[in-house]
């Protein structure tokens, strides 16, 4: 039987908060955020498929157009920014951790997170002026 | 001791060889798409990628790494509050139904894209 964890489910982010624990719970929660972005860039995309029972290609088109339309506002950019973000997350740590399984780099794991972050914030501040051409002007 | 077949090798495996395909392949897929975006986005600015199968093959096989990639982590998370074995396996296999469905629709979808493409292809 499973033993119920004292603290909850973050519990144990209090009792030892080290680098390879927060990645942990990084990678964890970045990851069920993008499995779901996965079904709802699906769902953003699939109008095209109103073409269907009218037979008419500008039907769909249009719907696409109308749906892809929603994400020029500034609400639109900061989704499209955050998925940025956790991808960007996901995508570094999971090559560091990848390096670290098939070539046995565990004794530079945690100054691997920092390289990590470091290169994550780097290609997050490079890519803020194309994101929200509002406030940044036309600099994408 | 049983064979490393049977204590998941073969889903910790793929996990981390769909890892790296998604790696690569994502970067192409947000180089490919956002070099041709000018805002606002409008169907007609894919017009040209999506014509040809070669992108819409591409996206199929990312979207089949993306999957498997998702749904195998969210096993693995929902593995590591310990649950039965009975349970552990209906929710794998219902994750697998999710993935194949999901994957058949997204093929229907990018059939579609591909369609309305050349459409648009022909008439310019």
């Amino acid at each position: 039987m499973a033993q119920k964890q004292s603290g909850g489910v973050f519990g144990d982010l209090r009792l030892s908060s080290n680098a390879g624990h927060l990645s942990y719970y990084a990678m964890r929660i970045t990851g069920i955020a993008l499995a779901v972005y996965v079904f709802a860039h699906i769902y953003s995309l699939h109008f095209v498929t109103s073409m269907a029972p009218t037979n008419n290609p500008w039907d769909g088109i249009n719907a696409w157009n109308k749906m892809v339309g929603a994400y020029d506002s500034t609400v639109g950019h900061v989704i499209e920014y955050l998925l940025l973000l956790a991808v960007v997350f996901h995508m570094f740590n999971g090559v560091r951790l990848v390096l670290i399984d098939w070539f046995e780099l565990s004794k530079k794991a945690n100054k691997m997170l920092y390289v990590t972050v470091l290169c994550m914030v780097a290609v997050s501040a490079i890519a803020a002026p194309v994101f929200f051409p509002e406030i940044f002007g036309r600099a994408g | 001791m049983r064979p490393a077949y049977r204590e998941g090798l073969w889903p910790w495996l793929f996990q981390r060889v769909t890892a790296v395909i998604l790696a690569v392949g994502l970067l192409v897929h947000f180089i490919a798409v956002h070099f041709m975006v000018k805002r606002p986005l409008s169907f007609d600015q894919i017009r040209e990628r999506m014509a040809t199968p070669f992108w819409a093959i591409f996206d199929g096989i990312l979207l089949l790494c993306a999957l498997y990639h998702g749904l195998n982590g969210v096993l693995g998370i929902y593995q590591d509050f310990n649950p039965r074995p009975g349970m552990r396996r209906f929710v794998g296999a219902f994750l697998g139904v999710v993935g194949v469905l999901t994957f058949a629709y997204g093929v229907y979808v990018l059939a579609y894209h591909v369609q309305a493409a050349q459409y648009l292809a022909l008439r310019r």
